[in-house]
């Protein structure tokens, strides 16, 4: 949680695509992507930003989610499985951190096997993560504690940082 | 299956100063690099406002795509020195957006005419993708 200084890296590529190819006479599937004829580009960043060296508590952040659950729940897995023991997002939304303090910059993953949905403010939830999929924002305006994450359907687990 | 589809790729590194290399290396707490990609399929018909390579943005909240629909990805690169805010609720603008830097989601059906952006002084200049 302390640190002498804290930098987070980060980057970003975004590739419009088309599927097909409308040719003369034919619509064919390359197996090489063709770039978006309306967009025509790609678009990307590469930056990083400061933060807090001494981060506000224990969970500005979480990953390994499955396996630091199934370590502390080991004693329980008499009524777990291993795929299951990880899972800890439900339909009802969680408050990822309590601080109050002013949220400098997010990152979100979904590891679970079901969508996840990202609320900024604790009621609507605007960002949605499908499994495999990751997420980052520089927050402005807003604390720490107004993150909320809930799962779509079932449960799901999330991989997150969120830095002051 | 739609025809237009956006792949995602993000990489995010925590890194910590260690004085004693007097560098940056693997955060401690959290130790690793963090990524994720995705495919977003997004609809083939879309409104002519869902993306522009040249958008100036001002101290007055502007809606991105005009279309009155629901949207499902968004991606806004900011190209010029002000900062861009993002608001997907209509008012409230808790993204911040830094030159050179792309902010890039999908959205659980957003409706478009809450999706504004705005700085917070003077102009600045952004490309975008707010697709249905």
């Amino acid at each position: 949680m302390s640190a002498v200084a804290r930098r987070i890296q980060y980057n970003t590529q975004v590739l419009p695509f088309i599927n097909d190819v409308a040719l003369e006479e034919e619509t064919i599937t390359p197996s090489l992507k063709y770039i978006d004829s309306d967009i025509k580009k790609s678009y990307g960043c590469s930056s990083f930003i400061d933060i807090t060296a001494n981060q506000v508590n224990d969970s500005w952040f979480r990953v390994n989610t499955k396996w630091l659950t199934a370590n502390s729940n080991w004693e329980t897995l008499t009524t777990l499985n291993w795929d299951e023991s990880g899972e800890d997002l439900t339909t009802s939304g969680e408050q990822l951190n309590t601080s109050s303090t002013a949220l400098v910059f997010a990152y979100f993953k979904n590891i679970g096997s079901n969508t996840i949905l990202i609320s900024l403010d604790g009621s609507t939830y605007n960002l949605k993560l499908l499994p495999k999929n990751a997420l980052y924002f520089k927050a402005s305006s807003m604390p720490v504690s107004g993150i909320f994450a809930k799962s779509a359907s079932g449960t799901s687990a999330l991989e997150y940082v969120l830095g002051i | 299956m739609p025809n237009k589809k956006i792949v995602t790729k993000v990489m995010v590194h925590p890194t910590e100063f260690v004085n004693a290399q007097s560098r940056y290396y693997n955060d401690s707490d959290i130790g690793k690099r963090l990524s994720g990609k995705i495919t977003t399929d997004i609809a083939d018909s879309q409104h002519s406002s869902f993306f522009s390579g040249d958008k100036e943005v001002t101290t007055t909240g502007t809606v991105l795509n005009t279309a009155g629909v629901s949207i499902i990805y968004i991606m806004i690169k900011n190209k010029a020195n002000n900062d861009v805010f993002l608001s997907l609720d209509g008012s409230n603008y808790k993204t911040k957006i830094s030159k050179n830097d792309v902010f890039s989601s999908e959205l659980n059906s957003v409706s478009s005419a809450n999706i504004k952006v705005k700085t917070s002084s003077e102009t600045s200049n952004i490309e975008y993708i707010v697709a249905q």
